[in-house]
């Protein structure tokens, strides 16, 4: 090279490392603003979910403990009166009726809330139970499979509830599928749900693209509180697979 | 002794290429074009060695491959999922790849002579496709970003295409004129491509057997 060229390429060298640290810096920025996004992210999303699961608790709860006793009260109360003609009592029946009508709604919605089950027999009993109360509804059969579950803690049972109640309402909602397929169990240190069904599917992507789904956006978000990964396999007209994993 | 490091570096494609045979039935399905681009690249560079050796240009070869490789990219980048919110971008980019590739190597200059300027057209475009394919991965990726595939691949790009389209430069402005500092100067690209490929096969080795289901946040 002669002195020309050699001063042209000493420039393409600093060229080079100029651009070299712009990428370098460009690329060390990103990665640490996309960690704290995500930080910030999960942060807000497991405030939120905590408030909503606090405060359905304390409706359960008051529904349960306050609600449910003052209409039992008005019960007794009522059935404590002495019927003076046969209209009367009539009447008496149609309020007692009304009465174990709205005890029962009361019962379901405090369930729905948050199941007693959940609490007392653990996450297992309490999908089967939905799963025999729901299984039916709308033409579609629930079947669902289970393996050896530990005891997971409170906390984590409630959400994995909850994924179940929405892959549920999902399949109700837009899937018009006859059979829903559930299965839980642990492989190789990680607990698996595996949700299929036969109905439409849709197409994911614009899907995603569109923004579209609070449903499938609840069940990512609790996936993600929980520290798993959420698999969907769908395509138009060739039913739908979700594929859970949960570190244990 | 340049010409046996820019052999070495160029032939670094190897890497990714083993590591995509050895996992091609195990990765996603959304990551075949960049695995078949990166083994047309071997075949390409395996082409012009034989060429080459052979006493003849490389020019006709190289020049198909890039259409080959700008095309490829724009298809992997569509698989990814780029294109979806104006699909028809897509193929207008497509139409701009091909017109641009034709009226130099056809009308302007020779298929049988190196030009430039689709180079630099090219490089840019998949620059572009890059960054903004890095900023959907910044509201969707949850875990770390230097293990995803998709980052990896895009980074490499940007780092490749980038000095591509830098060095290019150079040659449209009529700096290509002595042999020696010409290949001083494609040994600077030729380092790079060897980092690039590494960063390529790293990706490869993380590809996930399939894509786990994101919104973004």
């Amino acid at each position: 090279m002669d002195s020309h060229q050699a001063s042209i390429y000493a420039a393409v060298l600093i060229v080079s490392v100029v651009v070299g640290l712009i990428l370098a810096y460009f690329l060390v920025s990103l990665i640490r603003q996309q960690r704290r996004y995500q930080q910030l992210h999960k942060a807000r999303i497991l405030a939120e979910v905590t408030t909503l699961e606090r405060e359905r608790a304390r409706i359960a709860s008051d529904l349960h403990d306050e609600i449910g006793p003052l209409l039992l009260a008005a019960r007794y109360k009522l059935n404590g009166l002495d019927p003076q003609s046969a209209e009367d009592e009539l009447i008496m029946k149609g309020i007692n009726d009304h009465l174990d009508g709205i005890l029962q709604r009361m019962r379901e919605i405090s369930n729905d809330l948050l199941p007693e089950s959940l609490l007392r027999k653990g996450l297992v009993v309490a999908i089967g139970e939905s799963v025999r109360r729901i299984s039916g509804t709308d033409n579609l059969t629930i079947q669902f499979t289970f393996g050896v579950v530990r005891d997971l803690p409170q906390e984590k049972s409630i959400h994995l509830y909850r994924i179940v109640q929405e892959l549920i309402q999902n399949t109700l909602k837009h899937a018009r599928s006859t059979l829903l397929e559930l299965d839980l169990r642990e492989i190789r240190g990680k607990l698996v749900l595996e949700a299929r069904d036969n109905g439409q599917g849709f197409d994911q992507r614009s899907r995603q693209a569109e923004l579209k789904g609070m449903g499938l956006r609840n069940l990512l978000t609790r996936t993600e509180i929980l520290g798993g990964h959420m698999y969907l396999d769908t395509f138009p007209g060739r039913g739908t697979h979700y594929l859970f994993e949960w570190p244990l | 002794m340049n010409y046996t490091i820019m052999l070495i570096t160029s032939f670094s494609i190897l890497l990714p290429a083993i590591a995509g045979i050895v996992r091609y039935r195990k990765i996603d399905p959304s990551f075949r074009p960049f695995l078949i681009l990166v083994w047309i690249g071997l075949a390409n560079e395996l082409l012009s060695v034989w060429v080459a050796e052979n006493g003849h240009s490389n020019a006709i070869n190289s020049n198909i491959y890039v259409l080959v490789e700008s095309l490829m990219i724009t298809w992997q980048f569509r698989r990814w999922g780029n294109f979806e919110r104006v699909p028809r971008m897509f193929y207008l980019l497509v139409a701009i790849l091909i017109a641009g590739w034709g009226l130099e190597n056809f009308y302007f200059f020779s298929i049988r002579s190196f030009s430039s300027w689709f180079r630099i057209l090219y490089s840019l475009i998949i620059v572009l496709m890059s960054v903004h394919q890095i900023n959907r991965l910044i509201l969707r990726e949850r875990g770390a970003m230097l293990k995803n595939p998709v980052f990896l691949i895009c980074l490499g790009f940007i780092v490749y295409f980038t000095y591509k389209a830098i060095i290019e430069t150079f040659w449209v402005y009529g700096l290509n004129t002595g042999r020696e500092f010409r290949i001083n100067v494609y040994l600077i690209l030729a380092w790079i491509n060897f980092l690039v490929n590494c960063i390529f096969a790293l990706a490869i080795l993380w590809i996930p057997t399939k894509l786990r289901f994101t919104l973004p946040s």
